[in-house]
């Protein structure tokens, strides 16, 4: 057993085709597809830790703030992500609060936290358990864009809800850093390389 | 290096392993991590293309036409999915709006075009100009196409609009359901081992 990098040879990220380096050394492009070859995702660790990081910090006014607000009849109500969830569960609508709840509000948190576990462990080079930490990654990178849906619901109410008398709704300041935690957190999960968890396995004394 | 078949390394955790023959649709796993490596797929490009075809006429559909009508005290409001996305763009939420519109319209439409671009000149017997790029922005823009989402999204809106108003649901939303449906479909069907075989044999 030994893997591509073991074996001196490069895999294509786009189609997944075994290179071997040009004649000179350098890395070259796939012979197949033309994407650039790379021994690893480019500085894989340090995008990774700067966008979740970043997706860390802005998940605090992204559930602090209001995330959208209704007027009716002259007097406005805003409503926190958490707020709309309570508002769904109040009047009984206990399967979409749950959702809501889910994808909103658990996935970013959890993802948040997997990330952050998986880079840890290999920031520091761990060797345990790597079967369980690429599944962990797996699930990661497969749950990301669902926590959108809060962002799709609010731009059909926004576009729908423009009635004077009824109500009308708009977005609030938490849309911005909302959006910007799902599409970090997918940055990140993205720059992560799941083949860093298994390096340190390939050492002759890891 | 012998001819037992192509070497290829899991993308998860880099073994290298050696393509086998498979039985349809059994999946090959990775000796070490349980990854999948790859799937057999009989006919996987005429497969997909027809996939393609129908999401292509399917996604014109679903932007055409309203996806939901609002009816309250006498008045209307409608949307359809750039009409969502416009709303946000009104509303002083460009980023937003941007993301919104990337997600469900710009990037599932390049992402149609491009695989039918691919898959319809390889089955007319002609290798594409420009067929690595449009493989690699097909790939790259994969993880970005959030339609379904955005169909759990008008569901979700559905339920909290129920209680102030009658909703109307409209054909887009009917249409927008089938696009999913079919690209779910053209990216289960999808195999690039056969998409560089295929071309591999125009060459030769």
């Amino acid at each position: 057993m030994t893997t591509a990098l073991r074996a001196g040879l490069l895999v294509c990220r786009a189609c997944e085709q075994v290179n071997r380096p040009t004649a000179d050394g350098h890395r070259g492009v796939c012979s197949r597809c033309g994407e650039a070859l790379r021994w690893r995702k480019p500085e894989s660790l340090t995008r990774s830790w700067m966008f979740l990081v970043l997706a860390a910090i802005l998940y605090i006014p992204a559930n602090v703030l209001p995330v959208l607000d209704t007027t009716q009849l002259g007097a406005t109500t805003r409503n926190t992500i958490l707020g709309g969830v309570r508002t769904l569960w109040d009047d009984g609508d206990f399967l979409i609060a749950s959702v809501i709840f889910v994808a909103s509000i658990v996935v970013p948190a959890a993802k948040i936290l997997g990330l952050g576990s998986l880079l840890l462990g290999t920031t520091a080079h761990s060797t345990w358990a790597p079967i369980a930490r690429t599944r962990l990654y797996r699930v990661v990178d497969t749950i990301g864009r669902w926590s959108m849906v809060d962002i799709f619901v609010g731009a059909v109410l926004v576009k729908l809800v423009q009635f004077k008398t009824v109500g009308e709704v708009s977005a609030g300041p938490a849309a911005l850093p909302f959006a910007a935690v799902v599409v970090l957190t997918m940055f990140a999960a993205m720059s992560f390389d799941p083949r860093l968890i298994w390096d340190p396995q390939d050492k002759p004394h890891g | 290096m012998t001819d037992r078949g192509q070497l290829l390394a899991c993308r998860e955790c880099d073994l290298l392993q050696r393509e086998c023959e498979l039985p349809a649709h059994r999946i090959a796993e990775c000796a070490r991590c349980g990854a999948e490596l790859f799937r057999a797929k009989p006919r996987s490009l005429d497969h997909t293309l027809a996939y393609v075809v129908g999401a292509g006429v399917l996604f014109f559909i679903a932007n055409a036409f309203p996806v939901l009508t609002l009816e309250a005290q006498g008045l209307q409001t409608t949307t359809t999915v750039l009409g969502a996305a416009q709303a946000l763009y009104d509303d002083n939420e460009r980023l937003v709006a941007i993301l919104v519109f990337m997600t469900t319209m710009l990037l599932p439409g390049l992402e149609i075009a491009s695989m039918l671009y691919m898959l319809g000149l390889l089955r007319l017997g002609r290798v594409p100009v420009r067929l690595s790029f449009a493989f690699r922005l097909v790939e790259a823009i994969k993880p970005w196409g959030m339609q379904q989402v955005f169909l759990i999204g008008v569901l979700v809106s559905l339920v909290k609009l129920g209680h102030m108003a009658t909703v109307i649901l409209g054909l887009g939303l009917y249409a927008l359901a089938g696009v999913i449906l079919m690209l779910t479909a053209a990216e289960a069907a999808y195999d690039p081992r056969a998409l560089w075989a295929r071309v591999r044999e125009l060459r030769a």
